[in-house]
């Protein structure tokens, strides 16, 4: 269930804009299904919503289980570049590639408004129909 | 290869003005100053910013996310591997000591790494200074960690060569922005990689797909900032390359829209997706909305480019 909604899009690409080495960002339901995409072509998107999903539901567990409480966003450094994943709501989560040189200072930074703003995006035609009621 | 930023102290903190020429005549002034005197770093802010290593008045290392790293030029061109990388870090990680190991494991000899960080200081002197820079500030730091051998760049040399890279790129008949500019290739460019293009140009042409800058591409091959950027700037002016649209500059503080700046929160317009004119209402999740028109799954890609993760 991929969408076009074009303030959405615009939103992860603002994000790539804004913070240098943002390569690829996609916006999934917290049980991975995929919302939208602003990806390269050689991006696996199930396979990169399944797993933000999993990274997110791990972390979820992991803080759990010590006490530590929610997840903020959890950050992967690999040899050839990141894997940020942050969680959108209560609902959604955002998942972001970067390259070796990505700003992730920046990105923890800009990342937190992005999400605040794609989850009212989100929820927004609910909290309409239900103020409508 | 970097050094612990000491926290600034009202001492030994220097604010100046938030101008990229301020951040020249600071690197000038560096210059003035007696190099037994000058260890420490001079902290950029900005987009991307930086940080200049200074030891005993050089500048030994310029770490910024707009220019590819030493450890990003050698693992990416394949000169060395993520494990004997791996294996020359984790020895120590005091500067100079990395360089030692990989000598020592004959992964590199000591004149060639030499000459890649002084690239790599001067790459990354122009990756802070073509950006966007907020403020900067000089941290003096006696107990810097920088063995007293390493060779850098003397301030006035990287001032005077930072300079003139700028005014080069100014000059060209299509200047390019190395971050925000994004390229698409023209039809004159197929026919060129066809044919016997050379080397980095060609891999420029392989790898640019609208959706990359020119900052990009240089940590994709593990090349300098620089390089690639006049090489585009080439290839643009040749007309193998075209502007794609320009992202905007993000400013210092993004101003909200005016929507928000009035105190509400955006809302969706009913029936703006136009879902309610061609197809039934899909059943909607329990907690989570999705009134949108469904789309190809290639949405949100840029057609007809070719991609690449990796080399």
């Amino acid at each position: 269930m991929i969408t076009n909604d074009h303030e959405l899009i615009t939103e992860m690409r603002m994000l790539r804009d804004q913070v240098m080495g943002v390569t690829d960002m996609v916006v999934v339901t917290t049980d991975g299904l995929l919302i939208a995409a602003d990806t390269g072509e050689a991006v696996d998107l199930d396979r990169l919503a399944a797993v933000a999903a999993a990274t997110l539901g791990l972390a979820a567990g992991s803080g759990k289980a010590m006490n530590k409480g929610a997840p903020r966003q959890t950050t992967a450094e690999y040899s050839d570049g990141f894997l940020v994943v942050r969680p959108v709501g209560a609902v959604a989560l955002m998942a972001v590639l970067g390259d070796l040189g990505m700003d992730v200072a920046r990105l923890h930074v800009q990342s937190q408004a992005v999400a605040e703003r794609i989850n009212r995006l989100l929820t927004a035609p609910e909290e309409a129909e239900a103020a409508s009621r | 290869m970097s050094v612990a930023n000491p926290s600034p102290s009202p001492g030994n903190a220097l604010s100046v003005p938030m101008r990229p020429a301020a951040t020249l005549r600071l690197i000038q002034a560096m210059a003035d100053t007696p190099a037994a005197e000058l260890n420490g770093t001079l902290q950029v802010d900005g987009n991307p910013g930086g940080v200049f290593h200074l030891a005993h008045g050089s500048v030994v290392a310029v770490d910024s996310p707009g220019a590819p790293s030493v450890a990003t030029i050698l693992l990416r061109t394949g000169r060395i591997s993520e494990a004997d990388w791996a294996a020359a870090s984790g020895a120590s990680e005091a500067p100079g000591e990395v360089a030692a190991q990989l000598a020592a494991r004959t992964l590199i000899g000591p004149a060639e790494l030499q000459a890649m960080c002084l690239m790599t200081v001067l790459d990354g002197a122009f990756a802070v200074t073509v950006g966007r820079i907020d403020d900067c500030r000089l941290v003096r730091d006696e107990a810097t960690p920088w063995p007293k051998g390493q060779d850098g760049v003397e301030p006035a040399g990287l001032f005077g060569e930072t300079e003139r890279r700028l005014r080069a790129l100014a000059a060209r008949r299509v200047p390019v922005s190395p971050y925000w500019d994004r390229m698409v290739r023209t039809g004159l460019a197929a026919n060129s990689l066809s044919g016997s293009e050379p080397g980095l140009r060609r891999r420029i042409l392989e790898r640019v797909n609208g959706r990359r800058s020119c900052r990009d591409i240089a940590f994709l091959l593990g090349r300098g900032l620089y390089a690639v950027t006049m090489e585009v700037a080439g290839l643009l002016g040749e007309e193998l390359l075209a502007l794609s649209s320009r992202a905007a500059v993000p400013a210092p503080q993004e101003e909200p829209p005016a929507e928000r700046q009035s105190g509400k929160l955006p809302r969706r317009r009913r029936g703006a997706s136009g879902i309610t004119d061609s197809l039934p209402p899909p059943e909607p999740p329990p907690s989570l909305r999705l009134p949108f028109r469904l789309r190809p799954r290639n949405f949100g890609r840029e057609a007809n480019k070719p991609d690449e993760r990796s080399q």
